[in-house]
């Protein structure tokens, strides 16, 4: 296996994660490759020493999703917090690890851990279950928009092509009624109506044929976005 | 060894290998795989988490043509390799005890 290889096998497997987290896995192994490479490796042994990349990606999985599970790294937090300091884990309060320093909120009474962590608890249930509906509400509200501007969409491509074949008719009308003046005696005045007709029949079935490509461009446009969201959801 | 206790070893142990400097991830598991089992994988989610709990910050280096990431200590890592010692040597009178009586 080559690196460019062990590094697709990588992404395909921890395809769900968010890009920029793909990024910096990739670009830490891309460094330690480096590495590993100015210091005399081939290629093979370091693919070797990585690991099956399917096993690097559920490791990368599993750490990912037991983050969000508020678990603890060192395995006995109570002692980091309480009685020694309360403020051990400062600098907590971005985002990504918002749930986390929730269930490890310093407690600064000795025997009101217990308490603490039950508190925190449920604040990150609430918080999950206010998310959650967030959520919904959010998909709702996006999927009705969504479906009413594909439909606008399709209704537009749907009039241009009548419109298209409402001028190719009026120029097919203008052809014929130019046949009056063509053999009622004025004969300059009728041929140029006639060829006015036979542009006007021109434009209106470039517009129908227009609009009919456009219409296939969005059907195609529609099912691929439609695929790739059904694969996200499947992942 | 027991799965927990490991990662939170693994955490001290790469911390204070930045005691000293900043480090890069290479040199950082040739810096601690004398004394504690590491690999590249077990690394990663290790460092991410120190970041994330403000333990060590990063910064993007050139070097030889192509950025390293280096990983720099703060306060609160320090702080981290403090307690951890002081874990450590309730742990030692623990261990003793399981060492004397327990063989």
């Amino acid at each position: 296996m080559t690196k460019y290889e062990w590094d697709r096998e990588l992404k395909k497997n921890i395809h769900r994660l968010p890009d920029d987290e793909i990024k910096r896995v990739l670009e830490y192994y891309d460094e330690l490759f480096e590495d590993y490479i100015e210091r005399g490796k081939s290629e093979r042994e370091i693919i070797a020493e990585f690991g099956n990349p399917c096993d690097v990606a559920d490791k990368i999985l599993a750490d990912y999703d037991g983050e969000l599970k508020s678990d603890d790294p060192f395995g006995h937090p109570p002692r980091f917090r309480g009685d020694k300091s309360g403020t051990v884990f400062e600098g907590h309060d971005d985002n990504k690890t918002d749930v986390k320093s929730n269930a490890k909120e310093p407690v600064s009474e000795n025997g009101g851990e217990d308490i603490g962590g039950a508190k925190a608890e449920v604040k990150d249930d609430n918080a999950r279950t206010l998310a959650l509906v967030a959520f919904i509400v959010i998909n709702i509200v996006t999927g009705f928009a969504m479906f009413f501007i594909l439909a606008a969409v399709w209704i537009v491509l749907g009039a241009l092509v009548i419109s298209g074949i409402a001028v190719a008719g009026g120029g097919v009308a203008a052809f014929v009624v130019s046949f009056g003046p063509l053999f009622g005696g004025g004969a300059a005045s009728g041929l140029a109506q006639m060829g006015m007709g036979v542009a006007t029949v021109g434009v209106g079935i470039a517009i129908v044929l227009g609009s009919v490509a456009l219409m296939r461009l969005y059907a195609k446009g529609t099912k691929k976005v439609a695929q790739w969201f059904s694969k996200g959801v499947a992942k | 060894m027991d799965a927990q206790l490991k990662k939170g070893l693994l955490e001290v142990c790469v911390l204070v290998s930045l005691k000293k400097e900043e480090s890069y991830g290479y040199k950082i598991i040739n810096d601690i795989s004398p004394y504690i089992e590491v690999s590249e994988s077990t690394l990663y989610p290790i460092l991410k988490r120190l970041e994330a709990t403000g333990c060590l910050t990063t910064r993007s280096k050139e070097y030889n043509g192509r950025l390293r990431k280096y990983y720099m200590i703060t306060e609160a890592g320090k702080r981290k390799i403090r307690e951890s010692i002081s874990d450590l040597d309730e742990l030692r009178r623990v261990y003793e005890f399981i060492y004397k009586e327990g063989l």
